[in-house]
């Protein structure tokens, strides 16, 4: 008796489309929902841009200037949509759910209604955030990090960030929701053989983020109800005045926020790290380097990342001993980080590159997560964080990481992908020319942030030009606002790309990339069920240029259900 | 010398001069000075080069790693592509590919080590105020500051030596101290958490409503070589509402003898004005000196 038995497709559109329980369905809804909110945090950063180019002129588009009441809307909405409504859900929500059942070898999800839910409370978190805008003092202005009093009701009265502040409890909500699925089914949905380390390292990925989301976002539910309290029920669990302490600590948020928000940045990461090490794999057409380092590495920064979040904090007035025990604690979390990036560059040595589209994506998240990485350091050393917290080196450290590698590696996954998905192929040449464009563009556009934080330029301000020693920035921030302009045209190739390959892209075949782990043994795209009989694993995710396989079948590639290639098989064979 | 090099070599210098932070013609005893390229501003305090020092010292050991990543990288991509890919690598390559491994580590354990005794040290300069338990002035300078929506307040403890009363001069978004002196500061905030921030002193701290937080520092005396005396900006380093971007105070750096002369002149004023103060509860935000 199977675990999970094939049920036929349901017929009525609404069913089968709109409200299905369906991973792969479902993941197309996250797809396009996060691509929506992409575009639309893209275009708040170009507000930014644009008032600190040409600080007072009006927006092109909008028709007038912002105001400093709604710059400050801007960045706090830019910042809440690209972390929770653009990154998440298309780099955890949309490849989780599509192909974590595909890639164990299972028929959908352990919960399909429960992941049918997340969806709709996802969109209604969405659509909280949209209407937080139409409200009479207008969205959320305490900047993402929500920091009270500021964003309590005396410090941002108004139903705008009280929305917001909600939109983020529910999305967490869906988040949490999600978890529990994908953990569920990676732990028990996988098919006989694939035992732990030889899934692929995009599996890992999703399910070391998966328990992150789950011990940490609950934690964000809890400052964020709180704070709700606050600002609703006028209790004062954040509020404070003066050199008076108590009733309410503003630093207790700041922990809370903290305790989720370090986190949150690795769940942010993670999958995009098991893509590389898949990708570096396949496209070195060699075994992953030290494979089960990279997946140890993957788990110690799992592990160690709820307890570095106090490197957010140095001057906060946190006590000393705390701060320094911090500062050794992130210190140490990068020994883990550079194992994998050892493992990575490892792979391609002496390995046969090949240079398709979503292998020069990855390439270069590598490269733009090294230098982002390694601008780290200034940040958790106290000393120099001292000069440089909340300049703009913070927001280009975290844009370089965050933006620039998540982004790159989301598009790798879409190129990677996309025949699977679609069942059609996208165009290689407009794929290496958007990659072109868009590698260096981000990589200029966030040193140019790291260059003027250096320079002492504190980030969140409508006109960082009012400081006279800030005054001779004007040209870096001009030139990195045109290259971010440049950025997001360089975009529209994509965009192109993506629409005109779904519906008249070449058919794609079963195994257009020829790798081995088990999403590509089904047809692309694949059916309802997924598997017509359940494989059986005998082989790990990267088994490339075996000699033995290479002479046996001819290629350099096999698959992890196919049998395995050794003298009993061969003598039962003959 | 040839054209094409003599070019070069011009466009070179302007590059490196470009970087330079401070400039030399601008007197800061006249109007504060406007900053140039794109190194931090002028440092003026006693400690600050600890910071620059440190900055220098990561983005060397930062800047081998990148660069060493890059060129691996580019290597492979140029020269490893259309041949045999390695399955398993030999013996000796598989001895090679470790000693990167225990290169690369010992790399990052000198330099975390590093690190970790310079900040050490650091912080125990910079967050280690308990040598200045029981001191007051003319040892050093305290002042209280209260930070607001959207202006910094300060407050000195005036002649009598002790906060909160009507001798203490109050000033706003102008703080004046002596080059030479430490100045302890304990700060709070009457509204939303506020940030400190000298750029010219390399520090910043968190002013937080429902705490007094402790910090000082102290500018280093004044020398024709290494001017240090006049005005420089505060600026405010955290988020705090629409006009966050306008929170720039003054910090006003003279001679020992000039600030004495300035507290002793400003401390009448105050008492002159307590009649006026009477009733203004805002005005009496002093609290007594804390003994951390």
């Amino acid at each position: 008796m199977e675990l999970q038995p094939i049920h036929p497709a349901p017929k009525f559109f609404l069913w089968r489309y709109v409200f299905s329980t369906d991973h792969k369905v479902i993941a197309k809804q996250y797809l396009f929902a996060g691509l929506v909110f992409l575009l639309l945090g893209g275009l708040l950063a170009m507000a930014i841009r644009w008032q600190w180019a040409y600080p007072g002129e009006d927006v092109p588009l909008l028709g007038r200037p912002l105001t400093p009441a709604s710059y400050n809307s801007v960045f706090t909405m830019h910042g809440l949509i690209m972390i929770f409504f653009a990154v998440t859900p298309i780099l955890i929500s949309a490849f989780g759910n599509y192909l974590i059942p595909l890639m164990i070898g299972a028929r959908d999800m352990a919960f399909p209604r429960l992941n049918m839910w997340s969806f709709w409370v996802f969109l209604l978190s969405q659509v909280l955030m949209l209407l937080s805008s139409v409200t009479q003092l207008g969205a959320a202005s305490s900047g993402w990090t929500l920091y009270p009093p500021l964003s309590s009701n005396v410090g941002t009265p108004g139903l705008g960030q009280t929305l917001v502040v909600a939109a983020v409890f529910v999305t967490g909500v869906s988040t949490i929701m999600g978890a529990i699925n994908f953990i569920t089914t990676i732990i028990r949905l996988r098919a006989p053989g694939m035992d732990y380390f030889k899934l692929p390292a995009t599996v890992w990925g999703l399910f070391l983020t998966s328990i992150l989301n789950l011990v940490f976002v609950p934690v964000l539910g809890a400052a964020g109800v709180l704070l709700l309290l606050d600002r609703l029920l006028g209790t004062q669990f954040f509020v404070a005045s003066g050199a008076m302490s108590g009733p309410g600590d503003p630093l207790l948020f700041q922990h809370l926020f903290w305790i989720f928000g370090h986190p949150e940045v690795y769940i942010l990461i993670l999958p995009a790290w098991g893509f590389l090490t898949d990708m570096m794999s396949f496209f070195s057409r060699r075994p992953a380097f030290w494979y089960r380092g990279s997946v140890w590495a993957m788990i110690g920064i799992t592990a160690l990342s709820g307890i570095v979040y106090g490197h957010h904090m140095y001057v906060s007035g946190l006590n000393p001993l705390l701060g320094k025990t911090f500062m050794v604690l992130t210190l140490l979390i990068s020994f883990p980080a550079e194992i994998l990036f050892l493992n990575w560059l490892q792979t391609l040595w002496r390995g046969s590159l090949r240079l398709t589209t979503p292998m020069l994506f990855a390439l270069g998240t590598i490269f733009v997560f090294g230098l982002g990485g390694l601008t780290g350091i200034y940040l958790a050393t106290i000393s120099t964080d001292l000069y440089l917290h909340d300049t703009m080196f913070v927001v280009g450290h975290f844009h370089m990481t965050m933006a620039a590698a998540s982004f790159l590696a989301a598009l790798a996954a879409i190129y990677f992908w996309f025949p699977k998905m679609f069942g059609r192929q996208m165009s290689e040449a407009l794929g290496k020319l958007h990659f072109a464009l868009s590698v260096p563009l981000i990589t200029a556009v966030f040193t140019g942030q790291m260059i003027a934080g250096f320079a002492g330029q504190s980030r969140r301000l409508f006109d960082p030009y009012v400081y006279v020693t800030f005054k001779h920035l004007l040209p870096i921030n001009q030139w990195t606002s045109y290259l971010a302009f440049a950025l997001l045209g360089a975009q529209a190739i994509f965009v192109v790309n993506f629409f005109y390959g779904i519906f008249f892209g070449k058919r794609a075949p079963a195994n257009p990339w020829e790798v081995g782990t088990l999403e590509w043994s089904v047809p692309s795209p694949p059916p309802y069920h997924n598997f017509d009989s359940v494989p059986t694993v005998s082989w790990g995710p990267h088994e490339l240029s075996n000699p033995e396989v290479k002479r046996r079948l001819g290629r350099d590639w096999i698959g992890q259900h196919e049998a395995p290639v050794d003298a009993a098989t061969e003598k039962a064979a003959e | 010398m040839r054209p094409w090099l003599a070019r070069g070599l011009g466009l070179y210098a302007l590059f490196c001069a470009s970087w330079a932070g401070a400039d030399e013609t601008c007197d800061a005893r006249l109007s504060i000075c406007p900053g140039s390229g794109y190194l931090p501003p002028r440092d003026i305090s006693t400690e600050g080069a600890r910071v620059d020092a440190l900055f220098w010292s990561a983005t060397l050991f930062a800047g081998v790693f990148f660069a060493l990543m890059c060129l691996w990288m580019l290597w492979a991509v140029l020269f490893h592509r259309n041949r045999e890919a390695e399955y398993e690598p030999s013996p000796q390559g598989k001895r090679g590919r470790l000693l990167v491994y225990g290169l690369i580590f010992g790399a990052l354990v000198l330099d975390d080590g590093h690190i970790l005794a310079t900040v050490t040290e650091d912080l125990g300069i910079y967050w280690g105020t308990e040598r200045f338990l029981g001191k007051q002035e003319p040892d050093i300078v305290r002042i209280e500051v209260n930070a607001h929506q959207w202006a910094w307040e300060a407050r000195y403890a005036g002649p009598d030596g002790v906060f909160a009363t009507d001798d203490d001069p109050v000033v706003l978004n102008d703080i004046r101290v002596p080059a030479g002196v430490p100045v302890v500061v304990q700060m709070t905030s009457t509204d939303v958490i506020h940030s400190f921030y000298l750029p010219n002193l390399r520090l910043k701290f968190d002013a937080v409503p429902g705490m007094v937080n402790q910090f000082w520092f102290e500018v280093r005396p004044h020398t024709a070589d290494s001017p240090t005396l006049g005005s420089y900006e505060i600026g405010c380093a955290q988020h705090c509402g629409v006009n966050h971007f306008q929170m720039k105070g003054r910090l006003i750096v003279q001679t020992p003898a000039e600030f004495e002369d300035w507290l002793a002149r400003s401390s009448r004023n105050a008492q002159r004005q307590t009649v006026a103060n009477a009733n203004d509860n805002g005005a009496r935000w002093g609290w007594p000196w804390r003994a951390r």
